[in-house]
């Protein structure tokens, strides 16, 4: 089973981290949650709306994301959506976003976890 | 040592802000853009020797992006490393012809992008050296040597073979011969021979 968070990409931000800085880890989180509710939002709306181009262009921007955060089980859940966007047929769409829906929350609370961590 | 001047590109916020957070440790000088309109006019005012683009942005993409810089043709070649969630042979590419120097997947390998900054780094140090070399020369009005890399300088010889695959083969000009070999052959024909001047 695809673990929730890779922990390495998160650890070798923490390396970036400049003394006196805002914290890095907390700051990129929260910059990539705030992105992620917005656009799951707008992603609800767009199945809601049969709109495949729009499922395919929002679902591509948060794997995007998620691969770059190694928040991997919810970028298999949203390159689901994504594939089916692209084929332009939507109907298997609810049930793949009932899973984005629910991976998204042990994600968050994965990544909270991290960004609380106190670096080296 | 001045700061390699680098424009990231991507429209995600989360890959901005891990991007530049990764490249402080390569202390370039970052110019950040969320869209590919915004990253033109980056790229027209601070002109940077390295780019980093995501393909799919909203209006201007990575793609297009690059076919407009190669098409500038401007003297400096800056490197571009397209970055991307797409993966396939198709999209690298359609990457590579479209003129990108190389092409990285999402999620990255922090790895494998430093050594491919590195790549990318002595890319540009070697066309910073080719442009040297077809550029203007300092050259001393006295003696003639030439201003070298950290602050030498060198005589033509010396320049010349160090930066070149040039070799030099030494004769006289028809000048110096008339002013400075002819008259010693004549001395020393006419029998006064003496040390020539």
């Amino acid at each position: 089973m695809t673990a929730i968070l890779d922990q390495t990409t998160l650890a070798m931000l923490r390396e970036a981290q400049e003394p006196g800085a805002p914290d890095i880890v907390e700051e990129t989180v929260a910059i990539f949650l705030a992105d992620a509710e917005r656009r799951i939002g707008l992603l609800r709306d767009a199945v809601a709306a049969d709109d495949a181009a729009e499922v395919r262009r929002l679902a591509h921007a948060i794997r995007g994301a998620c691969l770059v955060l190694g928040v991997s089980r919810l970028a298999e859940a949203c390159g689901v959506l994504e594939q089916l966007g692209a084929a332009g047929s939507l109907a298997e769409a609810p049930p793949a976003l009932e899973r984005l829906g629910q991976e998204y929350p042990s994600a968050r609370d994965a990544l909270r976890a991290m960004a609380r961590r106190p670096g080296p | 040592m001045p700061r390699l001047p680098v424009l990231i590109a991507d429209d995600d916020a989360t890959a901005r802000n891990f991007l530049k957070a990764f490249l402080k440790k390569f202390d370039y000088d970052c110019t950040l853009a969320s869209d590919g309109a915004q990253a033109w006019e980056a790229y027209r005012s601070t002109q940077p020797m390295l780019i980093l683009a995501d393909w799919l942005m909203p209006g201007l993409s990575g793609l297009e992006l690059c076919r407009m810089i190669r098409a500038e043709r401007r003297p400096r070649y800056p490197y571009f490393i397209l970055i991307t969630a797409l993966s396939g042979k198709g999209s690298f590419l359609e990457g590579m012809n479209a003129g990108a120097d190389d092409f990285v997947t999402k999620p990255y390998d922090l790895d494998e992008m430093a050594a491919r900054l590195r790549v990318a780094e002595r890319i540009i140090s070697l066309q910073t050296e080719v442009r040297q070399l077809e550029g203007l020369l300092p050259v001393c009005t006295h003696c003639r040597r030439i201003r070298d890399a950290g602050d030498g300088w060198s005589s033509i010889e010396q320049f010349v073979t160090r930066h070149t695959d040039l070799l030099l083969s030494h004769s006289i000009c028809p000048d110096c011969y008339g002013e400075k070999v002819a008259p010693g052959l004549d001395r020393l024909k006419s029998g006064t021979g003496g040390q020539a001047s």
